[in-house]
């Protein structure tokens, strides 16, 4: 059995679950807001297998140590809750979940907190992008207007600015207008990175396996382009696809939503970022299901003791997860 | 004769522990400041496409020599600006910290802003064990001794003891462990403390037998944290690691205390 961790209102956890449905494969479901409304959840520290989920609907409950594998895409739902009461207990269980999802010796996709460094979108990319073996765009994080000023002007072909964490925001490309509200970087500092002029790729990898679509896209940020964006399969270069594949090793999450952009003068590849929980069910309608079903492929597949997928060996950051 | 320099201590406007720091630095001819803002702080970090970087953080036009970090705090409220604000805050000192060429106490790292020291993962370490604990479900004293502490799983609040202490609509974690028995066990920088002993200074036997998960600690950038531990017969039970230690648990101890963190600064040298 697989045990689902996550939300109802979350259409990528639903795309998945149907995934789930339509290959007949045992699942248990949790959700989480349903969790902390009327279920429960007991965690013996010393057994983590031992863990008992009471989903708090028709379900029942679940014991870790009797499922195969775990798909979680957990978000700390406690600022949406109905009452304190309902806020207290689902950041526990939350942060309980969290945890134990990073310890436990079972297969997770993906462990919530052990790619931490996406809430520090810089510090994101200097890290990852030579694990990949990737340019990045140059970049500059800074509360200083001065350097900001300069930064921007040594980017001849634009700058765009982004927030600097993983909160959402849209890249936007900085323009005049935004010279006026620079000296309000002594207070929030902003990151700012040269324009790359080009397709975005969107690369999804699961463990060895890996879909690519690119988007070509009228707006700086392809994400405020709805219905204008053109996406098309894409054949992977060898190296971006071996980088990928050390992506997901060195990161140890299974599953990842790899951004880049393609320069389209150069022909450069420039790495973005790598989500650990990634909106990819559009991609994987286009894709006739091909990210789904090497998902459950890698659910259901055998994962022997001390992979590299389970019986982690470092820590991670406590922090609430967004999708992206 | 030492050469007085400015450091940064990052820490909420709070915290009382930093503030002394602060004034145990400035005592000693060096600045230590304690900014509440980006307005009082000038922060850079800059990248080339090959990913190399360079971190520049200044106060009044002078570099920092080092950095005391003891994280931001909680959001300034609950709607969405305060924590937007607030992520953002984090994920750019937490760039700025990991990657600064500088010394930093308690560096920001890959693996987390403040250290991460879950004792789940942490009693990997040869020699250390979990205490019997639970979360959601009270645990019952099996010796006389032991008392069932009780804590607060969302942010690790200690509560109180036995059943007492707990609370309806909260997820609660329970730890079994004999209170005369615990000892508390301080890493800061080089130098390892036990403020309860004489001098404060932990046995040779103890340092011994401390020193994989005092390796393991300090691999993950916290070298400044609190260590509580109930000793065994066969090793040593991790019940609760600290990256913020606060004055009151190494009191006797203090001025030894502050003077290692110096130490691992440039302040700290001759």
């Amino acid at each position: 059995m697989i045990l689902c961790l996550g939300l109802a209102a979350d259409p990528t956890f639903v795309h998945g679950l149907r995934a789930l449905a339509a290959a007949d494969l045992p699942f248990a479901v949790v959700d989480l807001p349903t969790l902390a409304l009327y279920g429960d959840l007991t965690v013996p520290l010393d057994d983590l297998r031992a863990t008992t989920v009471r989903t708090g609907d028709s379900a029942g409950h679940v014991v870790l140590g009797e499922v195969r594998a775990v798909w979680c895409r957990p978000l700390n739902v406690s600022a949406a809750a109905p009452a304190p009461a309902t806020a207290r207990r689902a950041d526990g269980q939350y942060q309980a979940l969290c945890r134990v999802l990073e310890a436990v010796d079972l297969p997770v996709l993906n462990p919530p907190w052990r790619e931490a460094t996406n809430a520090a979108k810089l510090l994101h990319a200097v890290t990852l992008a030579p694990v990949g073996g990737w340019r990045i765009p140059r970049s500059c994080l800074t509360n200083d207007p001065a350097t900001a000023r300069a930064f921007v002007r040594s980017c001849p072909r634009g700058t765009v600015v982004k927030g600097a964490g993983a909160a959402k925001t849209w890249a936007t490309l900085f323009g005049s207008e935004h010279e006026l509200l620079l000296p309000r970087l002594r207070h929030s500092p902003a990151l700012f990175q040269e324009r790359i002029t080009g397709p975005d790729v969107r690369v999804h990898v699961v463990a060895d396996r890996a879909f690519a679509e690119s988007v070509h896209s009228p707006n700086v940020d392809y994400r405020t382009a709805h219905g204008a964006n053109r996406y098309a399969p894409l054949d992977l270069p060898q190296t971006v696809l071996e980088g990928c594949r050390r992506l997901v090793a060195d990161t140890r999450t299974p599953f990842l939503g790899v951004d880049f952009k393609i320069d389209r003068i150069t022909g450069d590849w420039y790495f973005l970022e790598a989500n650990s929980m990634p909106c990819y069910e559009g991609y994987d309608v286009r894709a006739d299901g091909a990210i789904s079903r090497a998902i459950l492929d890698w659910l259901t597949a055998p994962h022997p003791h001390g992979s590299p997928w389970i019986n982690p060996r470092s820590h991670s950051g406590r922090r609430s997860s967004r999708p992206r | 004769m030492r050469i007085a320099v400015t450091l940064l201590v990052l820490a909420p406007s709070d915290d009382e522990t930093a503030r002394m720091f602060c004034a145990f630095a400035a005592e000693r001819g060096h600045r230590a400041v304690m900014p509440q803002g980006f307005n009082e702080v000038c922060v850079t970090v800059t990248s080339g496409r090959d990913a190399s970087y360079h971190v520049d953080l200044r106060v009044d036009g002078e570099p920092v020599r080092g950095v005391l970090h003891r994280g931001i705090g909680a959001p300034g409220g609950e709607d969405g600006d305060a924590m937007f604000a607030h992520a953002e805050a984090l994920a750019v000192w937490w760039s700025a910290l990991a990657l600064w060429q500088g010394p930093v106490v308690n560096r920001a790292t890959r693996q987390g802003f403040l250290p991460s020291l879950d004792p789940l993962l942490l009693a990997r370490v040869p020699g250390v064990a979990l205490p019997p604990s639970s979360l959601g479900r009270p645990l019952h004293a099996a010796a006389p001794a032991e008392r069932v502490n009780v804590h607060r799983e969302r942010d690790g609040m200690f509560l109180g003891r036995d059943t007492e202490a707990q609370v309806p609509d909260e997820i609660l974690r329970f730890t079994l462990f004999d209170p005369d028995r615990v000892r508390y066990v301080l890493l800061a920088g080089d130098r390892v403390f036990e403020p309860s002993q004489t001098g404060g200074i932990p046995s040779s036997a103890t340092r011994s037998a401390l020193a994989p998960l005092l390796d393991r600690l300090r691999s993950l950038g916290a070298d400044f944290c609190l260590l509580v531990l109930e000793p065994t017969g066969a090793g040593w039970r991790l019940l609760h690691v600290s990256a913020l230690p606060t004055y009151h648990q190494f009191e006797p101890v203090l001025h030894l205390v502050f003077q290692a963190l110096l130490d691992r600064l440039p302040a700290g040298q001759p």
